[in-house]
């Protein structure tokens, strides 16, 4: 049996481990974007687990990790608006939301050349 | 939980507020020249029956929700972060709907309460050098009404900055 810290770390393990994968292999600029978030969840579950562990005598909790995760959510949440932003603009100018230079046959339609 | 972050690691919280300014500049900074100065376009492509009825029926609740987490933030978990992420959600759900429209980005209320939040913040911390003897720091017997007043504007200046964070950059024709 293993306890409620291990558990956590794992997932958290699990979570990074599966965005990074998805950051590295999948070419999709929206999908990195969700890996990259993903991968920010596994940090933030494991930055938890870390403030329970590190707890001091008498303590729920160590707050500073805490603290550093409060600041980490809303940097990533401004970072991905900004990332999804991004991606609308470039397929309201292209017609496509890939950063690939030669559209594969399935992509939707030409790029427009009003700018 | 952001009542012991604004006594203890007030700098942390006001850093973080001001962060969402750059981020929402970056987000309008991709409108169109034709557009800037107009309302971004946040609306769901089919805005009916259920979607409408949820947010006609969810927002009194959680703008109660939201306002309870910025008073609670005091001594419980809660705060003006997650006070302002809920009447964010609130906004942006009766955007989708279609049932108001986005301000108008050049609107100068809308500046105002944008910044409002980390002004009065970085306003009452600079009052504490003077007072208090160091920065961000409160005077003996007023943290209270100095935390409360900064978490209620807070709460105000983050729900719009998310909500707009998430409606994007001005997508219409400024009137």
């Amino acid at each position: 049996m293993i306890g409620a810290t291990t558990l956590f770390g794992l997932s958290s393990v699990v979570l990074i481990g599966l965005g990074l994968f998805g950051l590295i292999v999948d070419p999709r600029p929206l999908r990195k974007i969700l890996a990259f978030n993903l991968l920010g969840s596994g940090v933030f579950l494991l930055f938890g687990v870390i403030a329970r562990r590190g707890a001091g005598a008498g303590l729920n909790s160590d707050p500073v990790p805490q603290a550093l995760v409060i600041t980490g959510l809303v940097v990533a949440f401004a970072a991905t608006a900004l990332a999804i932003a991004l991606l609308l603009r470039l397929f309201q100018e292209t017609g496509q939301a890939t950063l690939d230079p030669e559209p594969s046959s399935s992509d939707a339609p030409a790029p427009s050349t009003d700018s | 939980m952001t009542g012991v972050l604004l006594a203890y690691r007030a700098i942390d919280t006001l850093l973080e507020a001001v962060v969402l300014l750059p981020a929402l500049l970056g987000v309008w900074s991709l409108a169109p020249d034709r557009y800037w100065g107009g309302a971004p376009i946040l609306r769901h492509s089919r805005p009916a029956g259920a979607l409408t009825l949820f947010a006609q029926v969810l927002p009194p609740f959680g703008i109660i929700v939201g306002i309870y987490l910025c008073w609670n933030g005091a001594d419980q978990p809660g705060g003006a972060f997650q006070g302002g992420a809920v009447l964010a959600a609130m906004w942006v759900l009766v955007l989708l709907a279609g049932l108001a429209e986005a301000p108008p980005v050049s609107r100068r209320g809308l500046r105002w309460l944008l910044i409002a939040g980390s002004a009065v913040f970085l306003i009452i911390g600079l009052a504490g050098i003077r007072l208090a003897d160091a920065f961000l720091a409160y005077p003996a017997g007023y943290a209270k009404p100095f935390i409360l007043t900064i978490e209620l504007v807070l709460t105000l200046s983050i729900a719009v900055a998310l909500g707009l964070l998430i409606a994007g950059p001005p997508a219409r024709l400024p009137s």
